[in-house]
Order: structure tokens, then C-alpha cells, then sequence
């Protein structure tokens, strides 16, 4: 008899089992129930944000205009941002934290789980209002969004009613954030089992308790800054606004205050699932713990305090921009220690390359390579001339595509048979890897010779002499575009369990921990009684 | 701990980071503004 199974027969919840019909999901305080939801909608978000950017690219296929037309290009390209991040990285990684960490601390669900609820149904909303932002200027509602994700003023203050949705849409999102965060930090710092004392924690929770502080510390503050820009919009002050004494740049300040931080918001989790995934298919104990979360910390509160290397070309004191530049640098250190512990994991293991892992070991490769793009970045003369190029948006793909996106692939691949008891078609998995892998290499690779060789970034049109690394792009993205549809066919496939093998608790040889002591899928309700725990291991029930 | 000290300071905490966090907010339209203003013009 399972875990779960033991626990269950407590029998004293019986009578309050999931609730039948939709009222499960709306009325949900379950982690599991709740975490399944922010997956989907990061799935549905995914598939939005990836829709946005095949448009982006048939567009730039070829010179000229093809099918859209500028003011529509930059609206697009915008919402591409915006969902992206707040819509499908930053939920997708708060599903995994739902779902996994009362599960992997032996806590019978998160600490306040109303407010669980709370953080969710937020984001339907702010969804739709962030949709809207992109849709009212069609219904005749003033002029679309085009100030990119960065929403500068002074242009953001010219926009339409369509900024107004999107301003409060990134409210909504931020409200949600927070929320979020405060309940995974209280859940952490007062639901763990019996035994388990901070430095037992997997990686995975450490990773989230940093990225729930991050949270806390910056998302207020672009909640600030976006408040004031409404304010310049609507109630005549010039917080931002040059003619009335405002400085346009103040808001670039809190904007990347808020924006740089929050790459690292957007890394971290992921490298929580790095954390779980290699020491497993390496059958080894992750190599230098210690380090590993010592590291985690200074990456943190370093990517606090660099903000501005966002804005070398905006004419900041040579004394500013050398702190920031060294401070960026900087950050290299506890990156590369990361990947060295990776790799130290790996080597003289026992390892197999199921397909959690061919993307934790191409996600060190790929990551390694934008953080290379990352240094040159940083150096104030070099960033001179690659500022605002292709050669950025290069960068921060292979930054954020294999350090957050395709780390959420690798803990779902990982976590599938977890949730849903079964486990998923390797062989699919593979070719949704592989196809993966080439889309997203040809599309990103070349921009970085596009941007090198001049052309901008935020650009409907451009020259000939750029047209050929533009197509390759293009096919690139359409095959990495395409490849998703494998992924969604493997996740139905493996939830419907039709042609599938069942899986174990212990649904991997090499995994270790405490949500691999309970049934997979897990019961309803887990761990009602805590279980008794040395070193982070389960000692008994 | 019992569970109602584990109640307690489970509020205890939440309510306290809300605070901090709505603190963070309305500071940064003074204080980081200021800050920005001064130090990196």
C-alpha cells in the first residue's frame, strides 16, 4: 500500500472530496487542482503568445509588407511579450510550485488556500484585459499599442484607451504575483515536515522561496510605475512628461527596477528543475548544495542592482555605467557556478537521456551560449553598438527560451507521470525534442548575424541585404511553432492514458524525495499526516 | 509548534509581506523616483 493510500485512509476528509462539475475548479482551495489550472492556462497562453510570434515572423519572411501593417506589427509584438512572460512563463512555473511543493515538503496543501484560489482566477481576468488591450483599437477605440513590452512613455502616454487595459492588466497580474508569493514563502517557512530543516530542501523550493522574494521586492514597484504613467494619462500630472518638469527617463529607471529582476523571476524556477532532473537521470546527489543555493542568493539580490545596463544609451554618467557594467559582469559568477554544478553532477554518472534530460543538458549548452551574448551585452562600448539590434533579441531568446521555457517542458516531461499516472510516449517525447531543438535554433542563431550586421529590432520592414537570414529565421520558427502541436498531442495523449504505460510512485529509477513516495497520480489529499522526515528523505508515515 | 501557533504565525507572516509589499508600491513613487532622479540622471 502506497503513501498516499495510507494517508488516505485516515478517512476523516471523506467527506470532503472534490466537488463535482465546475465548482471543483472555481471554488478550488486543492494545490494539485489548482496547480493543473495555472498549467492549462499557461498552455492556452502558450499557444497564444506562440500565435503572435508565428505572425511576427511570416511578416519578416520576406522584405516589405506582407500581412500586416505596421501600427498592427507593433501591437503584436508587444502582446507577444507580455503574454509570454506574464501569461505563460511566470504561471506555468506557479503551476509546477503548486503542484509540486506541498508535495515535495510533506505539507498537506499550501498555507492559505483560498488565497491559492484567489491568485488563480486573477489571471483570467488580467488575461482578458490584456486581449483587449490588443483588440479595442480594431473596434475603433483610439490607436494601438506600439511601445513594445517596455511601454516607454513619452509614446505610452499618447496611446489609446488600449494602454488603460493593458495598464490594469499588468495590475492584475502583479496582484496575482504577489499573492502567489506571499503564499509559497509562508508555505515554506511553516509547512515542512517534521525533520526537514531548510538546508534539506530540494532545490526546487529553495529555487521558488528566491523567486517568491524577488517577487515581493520588484513587482510593486513596476505596480508604481505603471500607476504614475496613469496618472500622466488621465489626471495631468508629469511624473513622466518633459513639458511639465517630468523626466521620461525616470520611468525606464522603474521599469527595468521591476524588468531585470524579473529575468531572473523567470530563470530561477527553472533552474529548480534543472536541479531535479539531472541528479535523477545522472543517478547522482546534486553536487555542491551548498553552493548551488549560496549562489542562487547572490544571483539574486546582484540582478537587483543592474538594472540600468538596460539603458547604457541614455546618457548616465561614466561612473554609472561602469557600476552597472561590473555588477552585470558579475553575474556570470554564480550563472557559471550553476552550470558547473550541473555538470559536475554528470560526470561519472550513470546517466540516461530520457527526454527530461536531453533538455536539461541542451538547456546547459543553449543557456551557456545567451549568456556568452549576455557578457558582450554588457560591456558598455560593445552594447554601444548592438543596442536596440536583432543581436538583443537573439540574446534574450537563448537567455529565456532554453532558461525558462524549455526548462518548464523538461520538469513537465519530468512531473507528467506524476500527475497523471502515466507515463508519457517516449519516443514522441524525443521527436518533439529534437524538432524542438532545430525550430528554435534556426530561428534565434542567425539573428544574431542580423543584428551584427545592423538590422534593428521593432521592425515591420528592412533592407535586401537582410532577407536570407530573415527566411532561414522564419522557417525556424515555423517548425519550432509546429513542434508544439506535438507536445500538446503528447500531453492529451498521456492524460488520456490510451496506449500508455501506467506509472509507478517512483515513476523514475534515479528520482528521489517525497513526492515520489505517493502514488502517482496522487490522491486528492496528500500527506494529511506529516510524515517524518531526516535529511530531506522519508523516514516514516 | 501546535496548530494554532502555526495559525498565527502563518498570518502573522502573510499580512506582514501584503504590508511590505503595498509599502514597496507606494514608495517607489517617491523614494525610486527620487533615488533615480538623483543618482542617475
Amino acid at each position: 500500500m502506497s503513501t498516499a493510500d495510507l494517508a488516505h485512509d485516515a478517512g476523516h476528509h471523506d467527506d470532503h472530496g472534490p466537488m463535482k462539475g465546475w465548482r471543483r475548479w472555481v471554488y478550488s482551495t486543492n494545490h494539485k487542482d489548482i496547480g493543473t489550472m495555472y498549467l492549462i492556462f499557461a498552455l492556452i497562453m502558450l499557444f497564444l503568445g506562440g500565435a503572435s510570434a508565428m505572425a511576427i515572423r511570416a511578416e519578416l519572411m520576406y522584405p516589405g509588407l506582407q500581412l500586416l501593417d505596421p501600427d498592427t506589427y507593433n501591437n503584436i509584438l508587444t502582446n507577444h511579450a507580455l503574454i509570454m512572460i506574464f501569461g505563460a512563463v511566470m504561471p506555468a512555473a506557479a503551476g509546477l510550485a503548486n503542484w509540486m511543493i506541498p508535495l515535495m515538503i510533506g505539507a498537506p496543501d499550501m498555507a492559505l488556500p483560498r488565497m491559492n484560489n484567489l491568485s488563480f482566477w486573477m489571471l483570467p481576468a488580467a488575461a482578458t484585459m490584456l486581449v483587449l488591450s490588443f483588440l479595442v483599437p480594431f473596434f475603433g477605440m483610439g490607436s494601438q499599442i506600439n511601445t513594445g513590452w517596455t511601454i516607454y512613455p513619452p509614446l505610452s502616454i499618447k496611446v489609446g484607451p488600449a494602454m488603460d487595459f493593458l495598464i490594469f492588466a499588468i495590475h492584475a497580474l502583479g496582484i496575482s504575483s504577489v499573492l502567489a508569493s506571499i503564499n509559497i514563502i509562508v508555505t515554506i517557512f511553516n509547512m515542512r515536515a517534521p525533520g526537514m530543516k531548510m538546508m534539506n530542501l530540494p532545490m526546487f523550493v529553495w529555487t521558488w522561496l528566491i523567486t517568491a522574494f524577488l517577487l515581493i521586492l520588484v513587482v510593486p514597484v513596476l505596480a508604481g510605475g505603471v500607476t504614475m504613467l496613469l496618472f500622466d494619462r488621465h489626471f495631468g500630472t508629469s511624473f513622466f512628461d518633459a513639458a511639465g518638469g517630468g523626466d521620461p527617463v525616470l520611468f525606464q529607471h522603474l521599469f527595468w527596477f521591476f524588468g531585470h529582476p524579473e529575468v531572473y523571476v523567470l530563470l530561477l524556477p527553472s533552474i529548480g528543475v534543472l536541479s531535479m532532473v539531472i541528479p535523477t537521470f545522472a543517478r547522482k546527489p546534486l553536487f555542491g548544495y551548498h553552493s548551488l543555493v549560496g549562489s542562487m542568493l547572490f544571483l539574486a539580490v546582484l540582478g537587483m542592482v543592474v538594472w540600468a545596463h538596460h539603458q547604457y544609451t541614455i546618457g548616465m554618467s561614466l561612473a554609472a555605467v561602469n557600476y552597472f557594467m561590473i555588477g552585470t559582469i558579475l553575474i556570470s559568477i554564480p550563472v557559471g557556478l550553476m552550470k558547473f554544478n550541473f555538470i559536475a553532477t554528470m560526470w561519472r554518472g550513470s546517466m540516461t537521456f530520457e527526454t527530461p534530460m536531453l533538455f536539461a543538458i541542451s538547456i546547459i549548452i543553449m543557456f551557456i551560449f545567451g549568456g556568452l551574448t549576455g557578457v558582450m551585452l554588457a560591456v558598455i562600448p560593445a552594447d554601444m553598438q548592438y543596442h536596440d539590434s536583432m543581436f538583443v533579441v537573439a540574446h534574450f531568446h537563448y537567455v529565456l527560451l532554453p532558461g525558462a521555457v524549455l526548462a518548464l517542458f523538461a520538469g513537465v516531461f519530468y512531473w507528467l507521470p506524476k500527475w497523471t499516472g502515466n507515463m508519457y510516449n517516449e519516443r514522441l517525447g524525443k521527436w518533439f525534442f529534437w524538432t524542438n531543438i532545430l525550430g528554435f535554433n534556426l530561428t534565434f542563431f542567425v539573428q544574431h548575424f542580423l543584428g551584427l550586421a545592423g538590422m534593428p529590432r521593432r521592425i515591420v520592414d528592412y533592407n535586401v541585404q537582410f532577407a536570407e537570414f530573415n527566411f532561414v529565421s522564419s522557417i525556424g520558427a515555423f517548425i519550432f511553432g509546429l513542434s508544439h502541436l506535438l507536445f500538446l498531442y503528447i500531453i492529451i495523449q498521456t492524460i488520456r492514458g490510451k496506449g500508455t504505460v501506467k506509472a509507478e510512485a517512483r515513476a523514475w529509477e534515479g528520482a528521489k524525495g517525497l513526492e515520489w513516495e505517493v502514488a502517482s497520480p496522487p490522491p486528492f489529499h496528500t500527506w494529511e499526516t506529516p510524515p517524518q522526515t531526516q535529511n530531506g528523505m522519508l523516514v516514516s508515515r | 509548534m501546535d496548530d494554532a501557533a502555526r495559525k498565527r504565525r502563518i498570518r502573522f507572516m502573510a499580512w506582514g509581506l501584503v504590508v511590505f509589499a503595498v509599502l514597496i508600491a507606494i514608495s517607489s513613487i517617491r523614494f525610486w523616483s527620487n533615488l533615480a532622479k538623483i543618482a542617475l540622471p
